[in-house]
This record gives C-alpha cells, structure tokens and sequence, in this order.
C-alpha cells in the first residue's frame, strides 16, 4: 500500500520561499492564508548568528479526520495512500451552515500545527492536500517540484526503490514535534527543536469561524500575514 | 464563475466583507483570488475512484503547455505556460532548460499576476494634463495607434530638420537581445543620436564588467564552472538572493553542499544575508573595503608560495622570494599568463598584510589567512563578486583585486573556475543596416556631438553608460538640453540615486514610455506606447553568462495579446518606417519583430542545438537553442581548444589573446594596460600617482550622505524587476519579512538602537544630506553595529494598487549621485545615514 511522504531535509534549505509561491500559484490559495510556508528564527550574536528554517506543512496525522468524524459527517477522510482530502460535497450538501461550521472548527481545533485552515474567501475548509491532483498523474506536489534546493523529497515510502525510502534509510528523521500528530506522513532531517515551538506551530494559516465573523479576517488578510 | 465576474471581483480587492462569505459560503468550489486563472487542476484527471474526495472536481478542459521565458530577473529560465480555456493559470521551470531545469525560484510564479494585472494600460495614450507632478493626475486619453506613432514621428522628424538629432535619447534597462536593444541600436545609428540608447548598466553592475576587462580583456560578466568548484569566495555576492540566475545558483548551492567531499563557501559581506548565514564562513566587514580583503588574500598566497606556479609562473631559482615589505627585481621571475605580478607586489602587495587588511575591514587577521590558505588550496575555487563589492566609489579597483585572486590560483578558464558566455551563431537580417546610412547620419558622428550622460568623454572616459547623470546634466543644460526622451523597461524617476532630479528633469522633456503598467514614469509621460507583458511577446533571449556554451530562449505569446499593446520592437521598426527616406527604407526591409527573429534562427540551420533546434519552428516548440560544451579550456597553464571531441588542440599565445585573454600583453595584467592608457584622469580623481593606476589596489572609498551610520541597500529574492512592488502574490510573502502591510523596515543592531532609544517596531527618520525617508526598525543581530540596511524597490508612489501605500522608504531619494570614476557605476552602498526615531 503507498505510503506518499515528504522528506524536508532543514539542512538543505536556505529558506526561499520558492515552494510556498509555487503551492499559492498551483492551488489558487488566497491572500492571507498558506498551506505551506517557510518559517525562520534567527538565533546567536553577532557575528555568530545562524537562521533556521522550518518548511511548515500539514503532516496529514489524521488528527482532523477523526474530529470531522466526531462532530459532523466525517467529510475529512485519508484516502488509501495517506493524503488527508475534504469531501466539500459531503460537507455541505443539506446541511445548515452552523452544522458545517461546526464540522469545520473542530478540524481546525484538533490540528495541532494550524495547518487546517478556513479559505478566508469561501469560508471552505483550506489545507495541503498534497497536490493530490498532481500526484494522480504520476506527478511531484508544486512545491517539492520547485525546491531549488532539493529541501522538498516526496514520494511513497512503502517503496523501497523510491528516493523519500532512501533518504530516510540514509539520514534520521523524525516528525516535527509536538508528537500530537497522531500518524504523521511528513518527516525531518535535522530539524532545530526550539523552531517548532508553539508558536512556531500556530501561524498565519489558522482562519476561524470566530475570526470570519468578528472581522478578524480583514485584519488577516491586509496585514498580508505581516507582523 | 465567469471570467468577466472574477475580474470585478479582484479589482475590488480586499478586504473581503462578511457579507461576501455568507454569499460563498454555499458553494462548493473555492475560486481563488490568485491570478484570473480559471479554477482548474493541471492537465489531469483524477482516477474514478478517488473522484469525489478530490478537492476540485470540475470538468477539467484541455490544458495547453507553452514553452517561454521568465521575466522576473535577467536569468533568463526557461518556463512552462500552463494555458486553459485561454486562460495562464500555471507557470513551471521547462524541464528540459539548462538553467531551469523544471524549477523555478519564488519570482518564476508571478507571471499571471503580471499579466492580468486589472493596472494595465489598455491602448496607447497622450497625457491632457500639461501640468506634471507626483500628485498631478496625467489626465491620460486613449488614442490609436497611428495618432502616436506619427506623433513620435513628427517629432523625431522635427529635431532632425532642425540637426538637433541628439536632443532625443532613449533609455533602456533590461534588454534582452536582438529584436530588442539591437532594434534600437540600429535605429539611433541610422537616426543619427549619440543618446540612442543609454543603457542602466551604470545603475546596475557596471563595476565587475570594468575590472574584469582592465584585468583580462573582456568587458563582461563571467560564467562559473559551479559543478566541479570546490570552493567560492564570494565577496557580496548575494547568491541565494539575487545572483542571476537565482534559480540556477540556488540550484547549484544544494549541488555543492551534497557532494563529496563538500564543497565550502566563504561569503564575505557587511551584514549576517542569507548567504552568508547558510556559507561555512563570512567574513563581515566594514563596507566598501572589499578590495582591502582580496588583497591581503593575495599577499598571504604570494608570501606562502600557494599560487598556481603553471597558470602564474615562478621564480627563475624555484625558490619564493616573496617576502612581507620587501621588494623584489623583477628579473628573478618567469611570468606565464599574468603579467606585472612582481610590479604590482611591489608598488601594492608587498605591506598588504592580514593585520593591515584587519584594521581596515574590521575581521581578524587569522580569518584572513585561513581564507586565503581555504581558498589557495581547496580548489578549484572561485572569487566571484558583483554589485556587493563594486557600488563604492573605488568599485573598479576593488573588483579587480577580487578577480586577480582567480588567476594567482589558476581558476581562468579552468576545470572548477570560470570563463565567459558564448554568443549564439544568429543569421544575418533581411537588411544591413550600414547600407542605408543617410548624409545625415553619416556626418553625426563627425560632429563631435558628445552624449547627454558624458559616458565615454573626458569626463567619463573609461564609463559604457551613465545613466544616472542624465536628469541632472538636462537640467543644467551641460552638454544640452533633452527635447524627447523615450524610456523602455527603465524607471530612473525612482531606481536612480538622487532620484528626484529626475522628477524636476522630465517636467519640460515630452516624455514617452513603453511600460505596459503605471509606473512613476507614466505619471511624467507625455505619451504612452505600451508594451505587451512578456506572456504576450515574441522575444529573443540569449543568456546572461552563466554556464559558458551558447544558449538563447525564444519568448513566444503563449496568448494573444489582451488589450491594444505592441511590442517595443515593432513600436521601434514603426516609428522607423514613418521617418522615411533611407531609415524608412531599412526598416520597410525589416518589415517586423518576428521577421527579424526568423532571420536570426537560419543560424541555427548549420548548428542545430543539442535539443534537435535548427530553424525557427523548432526554436518556438522548444523554447531555447543550445549547444554544449564550452569550446576552451586552460589546463595547468596550457589553453586548449574543443576540436569537435575534446579539448584536444593546443591553442598559440595569440590565440589566446584573440579568443580568452583580451588585453593589450594577452595575458591577465595586474598591471591593467587599460588603467594606464587613462593614468592622468584615475591619478586625478583618485589622488595616486600615475604609476600605480594600473595595479588592483586599496584606495579608501569617499562616504556620501554624511551620518554616522552606513547605509546599505540590497535586492532581496522576492525582487521580481521592475513589477515585484505591485504583485500581490510578491508582496504577501516579501512584506512580513521587510515591514509588513504599511511599512519598511530597516535593519538595525538591537545595541545601535537602544542607543538612540528605539524600540522594534518603532518609526524612523532615515536622513542624509539629500533629504530624509521614513521606515520602521527591525532588530537584526546579524547586523553590524554602525550598519543599518535597507531593501530597495520600497517606497513607490505610483505603480499600481498593491505598490501604493506602503510608507516613503524609497533609499535612492536620499543617496546621492556619487559614481565610481573608473566604470561609471553608482555608489549605492557607500551612504552614510543619521537614524532618528519620529
């Protein structure tokens, strides 16, 4: 059974961004909100100072299928290879909209790296589905097709000819912590711990209900993410 | 969703109301802001049983792939054009492109935004408002076609009747190849103006150009040999942020740090970039003292016997006489293909110690020496700089002590070292130009009519371009007065220093501009001939250097052009065709832009590419010609020349001097021939004696601005040219890095600003003797103490919707128009600046 994973080497990657426009551009994801992104913290004093980098993305551990099961129709599922997809027609179709948000918030809740997100344009569920469209083809996902750096390796980890086996056979990886990501799919070579803090974890991508309706969004999107 | 619905909606922009969400909430599919794209997947149709929990499951309708080239830097990638329903929704890197190698960097994506961008000029337009100003609005009405090319025309006709043919100039900035700039060129040669064109080079990297040419004979950018280096020296260089081509060097970068044995990096800087945060080593160091640094490089390779003894040559005895502060005769030494070695270190070298070089760059003197010896002894290694280390004004001299490490450690044209980049074998035109020169034209250049900037006149003699002097020499009428000038891909208004002048210069010039968007210029502009963007184009392309052997990319329209815009030209070939005579002649001959293109793919004919390229059908399907490998090669201090297998015949010392080393000796001179031919002019500005002008030499840059900090002003990854200040997508990742929404920020050394009592976040007054710009402070502990650093490309008062509003940060309003007197380049880095909080 495919297993489809990515690598994120940290020490390979020099923080571009080239992978976070590439998903923005294939997906269609709106200003303000991010499937993936690279975030960085500076650390050290002059001169001695480093960036570390931390290529932030859904690891598809499920934890919200099980809460989209527990508090709606379970319109989040894994498909067989492990990509976690949202079924919109099953989510919406005769339901009242406090039934869908609800469904919707306690995804968003149950992630605990704020990759489930809400499209602040729909209001539709938004989060990394592995360019699933993509990888249907015999097809990389956008971003790890761009990594300049070879940063990004994906592919299916129960083949043992596969590069994401090799990589893996080769070098310790581990997923991102915290370890609240039940069955993660994404893991790291040498990733810095202090990176992933919480909030490291909690960024620009989590758009609420709460938010959609107190106006909060406005805010999110002007400010662009931006601090 | 239709397409006509989704542009009102993105010209309504944000912020989105609640009451747009309920309205959505109910449907099913997402429609994306990004773009005008159509909300497809890529060519793909997903398999029956996964179908339904596919986020898109729209019939998905024939998708197109174009082949064209990026925009977004002068790299030159080769792309992917995903084109649907007529709609570009998808841009990748061409897999087959040796640059792009199907990837792109965080600028490649930007292409549709460009394209449907909702502030597009639509048609040619004459401005109705006489009044110019930054708040003047140009009160622009459309017009055809005919009404401005006559205009143009008439007026061109105008000032030849009157022989006051210069009064017209055109400025360009990136120009891109034949049907381009080489248009132009013909066309002020058969025109009759010194001033078509003024190139940006000044404002750009004129620097490296100049010292590379004073040291080997090419007035050109290098290409590197990155596979098999094993060590880079870069001094400034910002080579995972805006070395050209990023996405090739980025590339590259993983490449040599996953090799075995590694490769290492030392990146020389005055502040923690990110190159030199992710290099093994960096070296910070006070700006503008770069050349200090390479030449105590040098003297540490020289004293320790570690240069290159075959490419360099050696001592007649094998024995080193080089030794710190003492001279040596000349006589005692073989030079092989550098010549002046033992002058220079006895005029400069000899007392250029590590401890000397660590007082003035600020670094400690064993670093210095480690480098040296890292650098000397893990070759092949490369010293490689550009804008970093040459935008001071003792740019020149300073690029040509970085260059001189390459040839004492034998890097020239050598397996891991670098060379220049082949031209591709173009066809001839339909017409040669030189046939249909009119008396006019003929007797121009007799006239002594110098150009507007003075480039290439005493006051400029060794400069190609000076650009940047062109506003501030039309306003004090020296040489003369501007009467038209034409601006294409070019925005000196605000990207030059002292920009500002060229607000008060282009108020009584009739101005034209090309741009196919609003742009500082067109709020000047008197007329306004839009271009196509670069989706919508036939271009040629030939490649910056960068790997060597020949390459160039054909841009195609991968639509029809949206709206009434023409190519610049076909705007060109017709404003020639209305002057008539001789001119309209030549240009009738050339009938139009892809006719030039086709004419210039029959070279293609005798050497089709390595991709099967040989006419202009192939070129278009497959996006680029090339043709590996590089033809010369220089192994232990032998040239040898590719004879269709290898690198088997053995080229002679003129040989060399024809094809490689092109100075006046054929070999490297460290003591620049060039240099001396103008020792009276250097020895002038500089204050040495005219017998030193020839060696690469440390002459202490002159500060501008007049603070007490240094400001410094880089490019940035998400740097798109010439647009990236308008694209959403650009801005929603750039922004939070350099200001957020509203703002800009300046770097600043927590230490620097508690000392002045500003807080992060906190707004400042960035002041110098020109005027003061407002940004917000950001602490950086990677920042030197006494250096503050500031983006460029901030600041913009016109440009577009997205661009507006975010502060007055623009640096080149307040640095001022100092230029290095050798190349001609600006000094962009060498400003101080007073920092107060508002």
């Amino acid at each position: 059974m495919a297993r489809m994973t990515f690598v994120m080497d940290a020490r390979r990657c020099i923080g571009c961004q080239a992978c976070t426009v590439a998903c923005k551009a294939e997906n269609d994801v709106p200003l303000g909100v991010w499937r993936t992104q690279i975030r960085s913290k500076e650390v050290g004093k002059y001169p001695s100072v480093r960036r570390h980098f931390y290529q932030w993305i859904c690891a598809q551990c499920g934890n919200c299928v099980e809460a989209s099961q527990n508090n709606g129709v379970g319109a989040v599922s894994r498909r067989a290879d492990g990509i976690v997809l949202v079924d919109y027609e099953k989510l919406t179709k005769g339901r009242t909209k406090k039934q869908i948000d609800t469904e919707i918030d306690a995804a968003i809740e149950a992630c605990p790296i704020g990759a489930f997100s809400r499209n602040p344009v729909t209001g539709m569920p938004e989060k990394c589905t592995q360019c699933a469209h993509r990888v249907d083809k015999g097809l990389v996902p956008a971003c790890a097709q761009t990594c300049l750096g070879r940063a990004r390796i994906y592919g299916d980890a129960s083949d043992p000819k596969s590069e994401v086996s090799q990589v893996l056979g080769r070098n310790s990886a581990r997923p991102a912590p915290p370890n609240d990501c039940s069955d993660p799919y994404v893991f790291y070579i040498e990733l810095e711990g202090s990176l992933v803090d919480r909030g490291a974890l909690e960024g620009f991508a989590q758009v609420k209900t709460s938010d959609l309706n107190s106006g909060k969004i406005d805010q999110v999107v002007n400010s662009l993410g931006g601090k | 969703m239709s397409s006509s619905n989704k542009d009102k909606k993105r010209e309504k922009g944000f912020p989105v109301s609640r009451r747009r969400f309920l309205q959505v909430s109910g449907g099913v599919a997402a429609a994306g802001l990004l773009g005008a794209a159509a909300k497809k997947g890529v060519a793909s149709t997903p398999p029956a049983s996964e179908k339904k929990l596919l986020p898109v499951n729209l019939p998905i309708p024939e998708t197109i792939i174009k082949k064209s080239v990026c925009h977004q830097c002068p790299g030159r990638c080769g792309i992917d054009v995903y084109v649907t329903d007529g709609k570009v929704h998808r841009i990748f890197g061409n897999p087959d492109h040796p640059i792009a190698n199907g990837k792109l960097c965080p600028k490649g994506y930007f292409g549709a935004q460009i394209l449907y961008d909702p502030d597009r000029f639509k048609s040619p337009m004459k401005r109705t408002n006489p009044k110019k100003g930054r708040n003047e609005d140009p009160k622009f009405v459309p017009i055809t076609w005919d009404e401005a090319l006559d205009t143009i025309a008439k007026r061109l006709k105008g000032l030849r009747g009157k022989g006051e043919s210069h009064r017209f100039a055109l400025c360009f900035g990136r120009g891109w190849g034949a049907s381009d700039v080489g248009t132009i060129e013909t066309f002020g040669k058969l025109y009759g103006s010194p001033n078509i064109p003024i190139g940006h080079a000044s404002m750009c990297s004129e620097g490296s150009k100049r010292a590379k040419r004073a040291t080997d004979g090419n007035d050109s950018y290098s290409a590197y040999d990155y596979d098999n280096a094993n060590y880079i020296l870069s001094f400034g260089a910002g080579l995972l942020e805006a070395f050209r081509p990023l996405n090739y060097v980025i590339q590259k970068w993983g490449k040599l740090r996953d090799k075995s044995p590694r490769a290492r990096i030392t990146q020389v800087d005055v502040r923690k970039s990110t190159t030199a945060i992710a290099a093994d080593r960096s070296l910070i160091i006070k700006p503008g003292t770069d050349g200090a640094l390479a030449l105590a490089i040098s003297h540490v390779i020289l004293t320790e016997g570690l240069w290159n003894k075959k490419f360099v040559g050696d001592f007649k005895d094998k024995t080193n006489k080089f030794k710190t502060g003492e001279t040596i005769d000349a006589k005692q030494f073989t030079e092989k293909w550098v010549s002046g070695l033992i002058e220079w270190w006895n005029a400069e070298l000899k007392d250029r110690t590590p401890k000397w070089a660590a007082e003035v760059c600020r670094v400690s003197a064993d670093d210095i020496t480690i480098a040296a010896r890292e650098f000397a002894t893990g070759g092949p290694s490369i010293a490689l700089m550009e804008r970093g280390a040459t935008t001071y004004p003792n740019g020149v001299y300073n690029g040509m002590a970085i260059h001189s490490l390459n040839a004492l450690v034998g890097s020239m044209f050598a397996k891991g070292g670098l060379m220049y980049q082949m031209k591709p074998p173009y066809g001839p035109l339909p017409a040669n130009a030189d046939d249909y020169m009119d008396d006019y034209a003929k007797a121009i250049g007799g006239k002594g009519i110098p150009r507007v900037d003075m480039a290439g006149t005493s006051e400029w003699p060794l400069a190609g371009t000076m650009l940047q002097e062109v506003a501030k020499n039309h306003l004090a009428g020296k040489p003369y007065k501007l009467d038209t000038v034409m601006f294409y891909l070019t925005n000196p208004i605000f990207s030059a220093p002292d920009c500002k002048k060229w607000e008060e210069a282009l108020k009584d010039i009739f101005v034209i501009d090309t741009s196919p968007f609003p742009g500082e210029t067109a709020i000047y502009a008197d007329l306004v001939v839009p271009d196509h963007t670069y989706l919508e184009r036939y271009q040629d392309t030939p490649i910056y250097p960068t790997y060597g052997y020949p390459t160039t990319n054909l841009r195609t329209p991968v639509i029809p052009p949206l709206y009434d815009t023409k190519y610049i030209g076909d705007t060109i070939i017709e404003i020639g065709k209305r002057l008539g005579g001789k001119t309209g002649e030549y240009f009738n001959a050339i009938k139009d832009s892809v006719n030039v293109l086709k004419h210039l793919a029959k070279g293609f004919e005798k050497e089709p590419g390595d991709n099967g390229v040989k006419d202009f059908k192939g070129w278009e399907e497959k996006g680029f010609w090339a043709k590996k490998p590089y033809h010369w090669k220089q192994i232990e201090g032998e040239f040898y020349e590719w004879d269709g297998k290898d690198y088997n015949k053995k080229m002679t010392q003129a040989e060399v001097k024809e094809r490689l080393l092109k100075t006046p000796s054929g070999k490297f001179e460290v003591k620049s021939n060039l240099l001396i031919q103008h020792a009276g002019y250097i020895s002038k500005k500089y204050g040495i004696t005219a017998d030193r002008v020839g060696f690469p030499q440390w002459v202490a840059p002159k500060y501008t601005g007049g603070g007490d900090l240094h400001l410094i002003v880089p490019k940035y990854a998400f740097h798109a040219e010439g647009r990236g200040a308008n694209l959403p997508l650009s801005i929603e990742q750039f922004q939070p890095y350099v200001g957020g929404r509203k703002g800009t920020y300046l770097e600043m050394h927590p230490k620097t600003a508690m000392a002045r009592k500003i807080n992060e976040e906190d707004k400042v007054k960035i002041s110098t003797s020109l005027g003061s710009i407002e940004a917000k402070v950001r602490f950086y502990e990677g920042c030197q103490e006494d250096v503050v650093v500031l983006p460029f490309e901030f600041g913009h008062w016109a440009m577009g919707r997205w661009a507006k509003g975010r502060g007055s940060s623009n640096s080149n309003e307040i640095i001022e128009n100092v230029s290095d007197p050798i190349s001609g380049l600006a000094s962009y880095n060498a400003s101080l600046c007073k920092v107060e909080k508002i």
